[in-house]
């Protein structure tokens, strides 16, 4: 087991199925993340060496936020509209939608991700 | 152990045409036994391995869960003790066992279904629709880079390493035999250096190939074969060369050379290099650019099999190795050198690669953009070559005319004729694929035209009859 940028990748994992699990990554950066350094679609993480691995972090520090700093940046976002006292912000402080969505009924999957 | 397998055969045959009411194809068994025993010293079989059974009965079973005994149920009780006796000895497998009656192996009109043969040099039109048994381990041997698929699947299938001499075989054989060795009277007037075998589904273009690599190999010939050309364009990493516009895979170069070097190694020690220029120095798999050292230089006196080790052993000059190498076989005029590559029509169509061009978007790398497609992909030069095509891998229609491909190399390989299909379906029949009591001329006749002489489905459909 070793980690890559804050994800856990499994060694008999393939490369492009690894890389979407890092967080800030999806398929789209992924994909061009592999291109870049020259990695088909059936390498595995066990057969990638030290020195591409070490690129593979560098590629995804310089170009891409990921893991805790994407987390801290939407934090920060969120705390910015509540200081402010925008509608969006009290809404994310009441833990109810925000983007127009109907409240009478329905509503519990964001009700539910709040209270978790 | 073989005085008695005589003994057997003869009394398996004399009780089998007494007690049971036999097509013709039985008949015909009476064969003396003198003939029987030519065909055992010479079959391979006399180097099979021995079994021991506990019951002094050889039993096998089916790939298709039917065992070889309830294959040859017998109708009667009279009759179950000679065909428990028929069990044991008709059993083709491979190897085949030391009970295997070789007087049973007969074609259609009572011809031999195979050819006493060990290599396919010896091999002439009256032996076209006849099989030439080899072993696996004979096979592997000769063609160790590998078999192709549908090889494989048909040996796995029929439970048996034979193939089946084709015209077109002889054909395309004769064409390579009469560049290098033209007759007296016409020369090599008619003879194409470069071919290309194409073909419907499943018409034996594969294996076509593979007999023919096996066939040079025999002769002593130097052959490049790539069982599988799709693995020159899909996996393994892949560095946009530093001294060119292509794109250099490490990975599957060190392959190539690997597997070149399997069957060709002696060779290759004789063989000196011509060309002394630096090779030049690339991305190597996952370590990253040479610093400082573009190129490596190889010393005077080097033989080719010093060069491709020096690929292998280097990474960063694997793909300049490989590109050195179809140079310098071309260069090779002590031996003929034949270029024999499966799943040609992969090189002609985009590979797995690509490049990114914007942040969003990627461009996808044509197969001839890579270095050692593109070094080995052009037919226009004066070496023998032949590429077959393959509907295996999702290729596509490709054009007629073809990029670095002569305008008349191409040869459509035909599907099976009547006498083929008939000649396999006694296989088959042979090869207990389709049972005996069964067997009937119109419903063989009837699997050819549902198939059209696709031979997969053609052995697709024959346990059906």
């Amino acid at each position: 087991m070793s980690y890559i940028s804050g994800a856990r990748s499994v060694p008999d994992e393939q490369v492009r199925i690894a890389s979407k699990k890092m967080d800030g990554i999806g398929p789209k950066k992924a994909i061009q993340v592999r291109y870049r350094l020259g990695i088909s679609g059936n390498i595995k993480m066990n057969e990638l060496t030290k020195y591409q691995i070490d690129q593979i972090e560098q590629m995804i520090g310089q170009d891409h936020v990921v893991h805790w700093e994407l987390k801290r940046g939407e934090r920060a976002d969120i705390e910015r509209l509540i200081s402010i006292s925008r509608y969006r912000g009290i809404r994310h402080q009441d833990g109810s939608p925000l983007r127009g969505q109907r409240t009478h009924t329905n509503a519990r999957t964001f009700r539910k991700q709040i209270r978790k | 152990m073989l005085l008695q397998s005589l003994l057997r055969s003869t009394a398996a045959a004399s009780t089998a045409a007494r007690t049971r009411n036999l097509s013709s194809l039985r008949s015909n068994l009476l064969a003396p036994t003198a003939v029987a025993a030519a065909a055992v010293l010479s079959r391979p079989y006399s180097k099979a391995k021995t079994k021991t059974t506990t019951k002094g009965k050889v039993r096998g079973k089916d790939p298709r869960g039917v065992s070889a005994d309830d294959a040859t149920r017998p109708e009667d009780a009279s009759s179950a003790a000679d065909d428990d006796l028929n069990v044991e000895f008709e059993l083709p497998t491979d190897p085949l066992p030391v009970t295997y009656d070789p007087a049973l192996d007969v074609g259609p009109g009572g011809r031999p279904l195979f050819s006493f043969t060990k290599s396919f040099s010896s091999l002439g039109r009256k032996d076209a629709c006849t099989y030439v048994d080899l072993s696996l381990d004979e096979w592997k041997a000769m063609l160790p880079e590998g078999l192709p698929p549908g090889m494989v699947k048909e040996f796995e299938e029929t439970r048996r390493c034979a193939v089946m001499v084709r015209q077109s075989f002889l054909d395309l054989r004769d064409n390579f035999r009469y560049i290098v060795d033209p007759p007296i009277r016409t020369g090599a007037k008619n003879s194409k250096r470069q071919i290309v075998l194409d073909g419907p589904v499943s018409c034996g273009k594969s294996i076509t190939l593979a007999m023919l690599v096996h066939w040079a190999r025999c002769e002593g010939w130097l052959v490049f074969y790539v069982p599988k050309g799709r693995e020159w364009t899909h996996g393994g990493f892949f560095y946009r060369a530093p001294y060119s516009d292509l794109w250099d895979t490490p990975v599957g170069a060190a392959e190539i050379l690997q597997d070149f070097l399997k069957f060709n190694e002696s060779r290759l020690q004789q063989l000196p290099c011509q060309i002394f220029d630096p090779i030049p120095l690339g991305e190597g798999a996952g370590v990253g650019i040479m610093k400082g050292v573009d190129s490596m230089a190889m010393p005077e006196g080097s033989t080719l099999y010093d060069l491709i080790q020096t690929g292998i052993a280097y990474t960063h000059a694997a793909v300049g190795v490989v590109v050195r190498l179809r140079k310098e076989l071309s260069l090779v005029k002590d031996i003929p050198v034949l270029f024999a590559i499966d799943q040609y029509n992969n090189w002609f169509t985009f590979s797995e690669y690509q490049e990114p061009v914007t942040v969003r978007s990627c461009r996808p790398i044509h197969a001839r953009e890579l270095s050692t497609v593109n070094a080995y992909r052009s037919m226009m030069h004066g070496d023998m070559m032949v590429g077959a095509f393959s509907h295996s891998t999702a290729v596509g229609k490709l054009r007629q005319e073809l990029p670095d491909v002569p305008l008349d190399a191409r040869v459509m390989l035909p599907r099976y004729n009547l006498d083929e299909a008939a000649t396999v379906c006694h296989y088959y029949l042979r090869q207990r694929l389709i049972r005996h009591e069964t067997f009937s001329e119109e419903k063989w006749k009837k699997i050819y035209y549902l198939s059209n002489g696709n031979g997969s489905e053609m052995r697709w459909l024959a346990p059906f009859i």
